[in-house]
């Protein structure tokens, strides 16, 4: 089943993009289906509430408590913790 | 044919003329000033850009604990932005941001990236190579021992290709 992914970040435009990119290579490689969306941090809580969410990243701090699946996005982009959350994201997206 | 029009952006948007190097700044306004001022003359931002830039990275800082050296990547709405472009900034003493995940936590930046991104998905592969190359602890070392604008310039491109 297509998962649905959302990404956020302060502008929506820079880091949610290269988590995307990442996102896209790991559901490759293990042949997920997803569709991912990004969005700003402001705008995250009125997608949720009308989209269909299965996993989260997010690379700022979240203003609000979160009732999906969420992984912590920064750890893609400065690269320290990142096979943890690789291997989270999998976790999530392989049931 | 998409792919060679990414590799020409990459000498389109990294420019010597667009590295500054030691910079002396003391405060993030004080840089964010000079760094805006350079864009704008230019014709790379908009005058709306410095203002832009300073809220958002209030609201949503950019420093990123890549130890040993720490980078920051200010950037702000793509409506700010006239062209786009990298800017990169060796500092002479680190300066202080704020972390991007946890605001509460301050990390102390040598080297900084103003990410000038007027369509995000034109430059997703180009933002992707460069943040993954912070992840080779050796780009930002030779960037921080560098005080040559055009070896910096050769490695950002190197790294981007």
């Amino acid at each position: 089943m297509k998962k649905n992914i959302l990404l956020v970040c302060g502008t929506g435009i820079a880091t949610s993009t290269v988590v995307g990119e990442k996102i896209k290579e790991i559901a490759k490689e293990n042949n997920f289906d997803v569709n991912i969306n990004q969005v700003k941090v402001t705008e995250a809580k009125s997608h949720l509430k009308d989209n269909k969410v299965d996993l989260l990243i997010a690379t700022t701090q979240l203003p609000f408590e979160v009732d999906v699946p969420y992984v912590k996005g920064l750890p893609f982009i400065s690269g320290v913790g990142e096979e943890e959350v690789i291997e989270e994201v999998k976790n999530i997206l392989k049931d | 044919m998409k792919k060679n029009s990414t590799l020409l952006n990459i000498d389109n948007m990294v420019k010597k003329d667009l590295i500054l190097i030691n910079d002396h700044s003391k405060t993030k306004e004080e840089l964010f000033k000079k760094v805006s001022n350079i864009l704008m003359k230019k014709n790379i931002v908009k005058e709306s850009y410095y203002n832009a830039l300073l809220e958002r990275e209030a609201v949503f800082p950019t420093g990123i604990n890549t130890e040993p050296i720490n980078v920051a990547i200010p950037h702000t709405d793509n409506k700010h932005i006239k062209k786009a472009s990298l800017m990169v900034v060796k500092m002479a003493e680190p300066i202080t941001f704020k972390q991007m995940d946890d605001p509460n936590k301050e990390v102390n930046v040598e080297v900084l990236f103003f990410l000038l991104i007027d369509e995000k998905e034109k430059q997703s592969k180009f933002l992707s190579k460069l943040i993954m190359a912070f992840q080779n602890s050796d780009f930002l070392k030779s960037i921080k021992k560098s005080d040559d604008k055009h070896e910096i310039l050769n490695l950002v491109k190197t790294n981007l290709q």
